[in-house]
């Protein structure tokens, strides 16, 4: 076989590959969750606003607020199966009665988030999940003094960017340690 | 009869988008997500890896939308941010790979998964697939832009910080590792 003949025989090869191949699983839930984030950030500088729409900041922070307890609860007892940690926060998103708040997508992609978090953190050493663990202490910590003076002055719009700001603060750093525990591999391994 | 709705065009959706139009940002995941995913998918040759970077690559692309005037196709701009973010992902497994050594029952997982995103069982494709991801790396992301993916030999060069030639050098030895391996 010339070069010839063996280039349109890879050509005939290659041309079979799929050049569209989609994802195993449907990304666009926790897309859908960063681009909200970054709104809420965004917010006060750049993109149009509908009136009333703290309420719906307010309502995400709040979740967010009651899911980063839960969180601390599961780094706390790791343990506790994946399962009733899902049963856990939906129980604290019918208890606030956010779902309304929420948009499509929101809380199942941070029930994902929590999840796969302690997963994440499973794979890192002891003296990394400690530094991690302190890490959520201390935004937890700033969650906890904001909303404690939100309760005090609920209409401060400050203090309202500032929860969210936190929260969304706590919900990448979730994300940025899954994203940096893919590079470690399993204890098992 | 109803009558049919036009459905907006793509530079439509990318202006909606641009005003924070989530819907029509959602309307382009969908159109151009799995051609991002088999660019991530084989450049990275692990499933987890590049639904990873097709996440990120979406986020910077909305972070960055207001950047996009219209000079290239969107998906062609897009493409290019999805590049970059599995380049990102290179860089650090190499230093990772430098500390560790992959073990061989962690590699066959990750031939497994990776072959379920294919979506494809034992057979002619499969083996084409497994020749590609056999390539260097160097040579396979060079071979995934051009050779599969349509890029010029100076988009790729300039997305993958290379000279035009050294591109078309590593295309040609991909092409030669995967006649050898491909064509008896």
């Amino acid at each position: 076989m010339n070069e010839r003949e063996m280039n349109e025989a890879l050509d005939a090869r290659l041309a079979k590959l799929a050049r569209d191949i989609p994802p195993g699983r449907d990304l666009w839930p926790q897309i859908s969750a960063r681009l909200r984030d970054d709104d809420q950030i965004v917010a006060p500088i750049g993109r149009n606003r509908v009136r009333g729409v703290w309420w719906w900041q307010l309502g995400a922070a709040a979740v967010l607020v009651a899911l980063s307890s839960l969180t601390t609860y599961g780094l706390m007892s790791r343990q506790k199966a994946a399962s009733e940690r899902v049963a856990a926060v939906e129980f604290v998103q019918h208890e606030l009665g956010a779902a309304s708040f929420l948009p499509a997508g929101y809380v199942q992609a941070r029930q994902e988030l929590s999840v796969a978090f302690d997963e994440s953190l499973a794979r890192l050493s002891p003296e990394t999940q400690q530094v991690v663990e302190t890490n959520l202490r201390d935004i937890e910590r700033s969650l906890k003094q904001i909303s404690d003076a939100l309760a005090r002055d609920p209409g401060n719009a400050t203090l309202q960017q500032l929860l969210v700001a936190a929260s969304t603060q706590e919900l990448r750093y979730l994300d940025e340690v899954r994203r940096l525990a893919l590079n470690v591999p399993s204890k098992g391994a | 009869m109803r009558e049919p709705v036009d459905q907006p065009t793509e530079t439509e959706l990318v202006a909606l988008a641009q005003g924070g139009d989530h819907a029509a940002f959602e309307a382009l995941y969908r159109a151009h997500s799995g051609r991002v995913h088999a660019l991530c998918l084989r450049m990275t040759c692990n499933a987890a890896l590049a639904d990873d970077c097709v996440q990120e690559a979406f986020v910077q692309a909305w972070r960055k939308l207001s950047s996009f005037q219209g000079a290239s196709a969107f998906g062609t701009w897009l493409y290019r941010i999805a590049v970059n973010e599995v380049l990102g992902v290179q860089r650090r497994d190499r230093r990772r790979v430098t500390h560790l050594q992959v073990v061989g029952e962690e590699e066959r997982t990750e031939e497994l998964e990776y072959s379920h995103s294919l979506g494809l069982e034992a057979g002619e494709e499969m083996d084409v697939e497994q020749a590609v991801r056999a390539l260097p790396e160097g040579a396979r992301n060079v071979f995934v832009m051009v050779g599969l993916h349509g890029y010029s030999h100076e988009e790729a060069a300039s997305a993958l910080g290379v000279a035009v030639g050294t591109c078309k050098a590593q295309l040609h030895r991909a092409r030669q590792l995967l006649a050898k391996r491909l064509i008896p």
